[in-house]
């Protein structure tokens, strides 16, 4: 029996020579880096860069305009963290922003995709009526919502009004520091939770009738059936959902800058908009972009509850 | 659609709800309906008013307020008289060509994720989707900026196109996709000795049409929502994009209700007509990725 023995080419000469090298190079290689490139050089440039940039310029004092940088190593994160009261504020903002975001919509969502879930005509339509808001930009719903909670001619008024009372309802909810928040979250929830319910309802439709049946046949109630066959069956929406919720809870700005600037007096303001003050409009392009890694840093954090929950056997 | 009836015999559906219970369902759902179109139908009427009609039935309101009061086009004349129209067919030449180039670039990288074995793949691909997805837009913005006007880009087209190009989410889509699609039909192209290039244009984006549909919508209303980073990088009035028209017009004038809510419907209208029948596409691609900035 003869036996072939292929020498492994060992020099690049040998290796060119040789045509199976040759062809799992360009498949290996080659061809998937030209595959890769045009984006790889886009995302460089436009996130990657900007990105270790960024990190750095958290170590400087830089302005944002001129070549003066000098190196003040960790300076920006201490005076960020014991310093800086009105960074506290925002930080406490944002968790107010995060506690409202994951109870208020998702309990409005769950509710509501429970009780279309069962629904078989014309939920379409509903479910694009719900839809529309979340299609909206946010110059769109600021614009008119800004009219609507306006105090004399918004709804407020429009209650006071029918109401027989006055300046009860009618308050400039968006100019008081103690409704500010509130009223912005309002209102992005009002333009975010038919998505959310949107997701829950597409997730629970895909859970098998057979379940259902099968509760019914052991006596469960409609609680006992969302508690048991519903809730379970859209776990890993929920939960993907819930770590999603918390993340942007740290990026919230579109909202909070159209409708109120973080006014008034710091009432609503959170680190995205502090960020974007200093990086722009004070001069403090290096304390801005120390509040920038401190976002990344908590939206890292919540990233790695989940995956160490993962990793622990959790179905996420 | 289906007609007023269809919609209320739907809501009344499954025969073991008791009446009581039944009624309330019913309700619950036209006042949730209502609540969350009222506003909107409250900005329609108003956009068809004359500016001093604007809240004329909202205060007291009435259910006037929800009909145009002396149904007039003034608002929309006016706008169109100061250049929205630039500004809409700015929006819609960015979305048509950060759908192509983005298309392009974001399907080639999903193939390679998808079909290829290379050093480094994985580590690239969780690299790319994460970072994106982990850094608030402000701490890149301000690196970017500078970078952008150092390349002298600041008020010219490609300021606005290029960083929206990339887009992880897309990348995610097609890379799911193209996994799905058989060997053997790459192979067969393959071995009748078509190149890696025209297998990926002549065999995989043919058989990719809901994928394809899905990234341009995703794109082109990334790109008809987008407002920062315009504002930062053009906002001159010849290369101002809908979203900051409308803000800066916020600004400029504060009293003419009826012309800023026109032009909010007008920015509203485009996604709403491309979202509704396509909706099925944009919510299959969010759930089956569970991502969306």
């Amino acid at each position: 029996m003869a036996v072939y023995v292929q020498t492994k080419p060992t020099t690049i000469a040998e290796k060119l020579a040789d045509e199976t090298w040759r062809r799992k190079f360009l498949r290996n290689v080659l061809i998937p880096w030209i595959f890769i490139c045009p984006l790889l050089i886009i995302h460089l440039y436009v996130v990657a860069i900007p990105a270790v940039q960024g990190v750095y310029m958290s170590l400087t004092d830089w302005t944002g305009v001129g070549m003066n940088v000098n190196f003040v190593g960790l300076d920006n994160y201490y005076e960020l963290f014991f310093e800086d009261e009105t960074f506290g504020k925002a930080l406490g903002n944002n968790i107010i922003w995060m506690a409202f975001f994951l109870t208020v919509p998702f309990i409005m969502a769950l509710f509501c995709a429970a009780m279309l879930a069962q629904v078989k005509r014309g939920g379409m339509l509903y479910r694009s009526i719900l839809f529309i808001p979340y299609v909206l930009a946010s110059v769109v719903t600021t614009t008119i919502w800004k009219n609507l909670l306006n105090p004399q001619r918004g709804i407020g008024a429009a209650v006071d009004n029918l109401l027989g009372l006055e300046d009860v309802f009618g308050v400039a909810f968006l100019g008081r520091p103690d409704s500010a928040l509130m009223s912005i979250a309002f209102i992005d929830n009002w333009h975010f939770w038919g998505f959310l319910m949107i997701l829950f309802l597409a997730s629970m439709q895909s859970i098998p009738p057979v379940l259902y049946d099968a509760a019914k046949i052991d006596g469960a109630n409609r609680w006992d059936e969302f508690r048991h066959v519903t809730l379970p069956g859209i776990r890993p929406t929920l939960l993907f959902m819930y770590m999603m919720v918390a993340i942007w809870s740290f990026l919230a700005f579109d909202y909070i800058f159209l409708l109120t600037q973080g006014g008034p007096g710091g009432a609503s303001e959170v680190i995205a908009t502090q960020l974007y003050k200093n990086a722009f409009f004070r001069f403090q392009a290096g304390y801005g972009a120390a509040q920038g890694v401190v976002i990344s840093i908590f939206a890292g954090f919540i990233i790695m509850i989940f995956v160490t929950l993962r990793r622990r056997g959790w179905d996420i | 659609m289906r007609g007023p009836e269809t919609f209320i015999q739907s809501l009344n559906l499954g025969g073991r709800r008791s009446p009581a219970e039944t009624l309330l369902v019913y309700a619950l759902h036209i006042v949730v309906a209502v609540v969350f179109i009222l506003p909107l139908l409250w900005a329609i009427a108003a956009s068809f008013s004359p500016n001093e009609e604007v809240f004329k039935y909202a205060y007291p309101f009435s259910w006037r307020a929800l009909l145009p009061s002396n149904f007039t086009l003034a608002a929309y004349e006016n706008l169109f008289a100061r250049d929205f129209g630039v500004a809409l067919s700015n929006t819609f030449v960015l979305g048509m060509v950060v759908v192509i180039a983005g298309g392009v670039v974001n399907s080639m990288a999903g193939f390679a994720f998808a079909r290829f074995n290379f050093r480094g793949k994985r580590l690239l691909f969780v690299g790319i989707i994460l970072i994106t997805f982990l850094i608030p837009i402000d701490l890149t913005a301000i690196p970017r900026f500078i970078l952008i006007s150092e390349l002298k880009w600041i008020n010219t087209w490609p300021a606005l196109i290029v960083p929206g190009l990339a887009n992880s989410l897309v990348i995610f889509l097609f890379r799911q996709f193209f996994e799905e699609i058989p060997q053997d039909l790459i192979d067969a192209a393959r071995v009748d000795g078509a190149s890696w290039l025209s297998v990926f244009y002549r065999i995989v984006l043919p058989l990719s049409r809901p994928v394809l549909i899905t990234a341009a919508l995703l794109m082109f209303l990334t790109q008809w929502d987008s407002f920062f980073w315009p504002l930062l990088v053009a906002p001159h009035p010849a290369l101002r994009v809908v979203q900051v028209e409308i803000a800066i017009s916020i600004g400029e004038y504060q009293t003419l209700w009826n012309e800023l809510l026109a032009g909010s419907m007008l920015a509203a209208i485009v996604p709403i007509l491309l979202l509704l029948p396509f909706q099925r596409y944009y919510i299959q691609a969010i759930t089956s990725s569970g991502l969306k900035d």
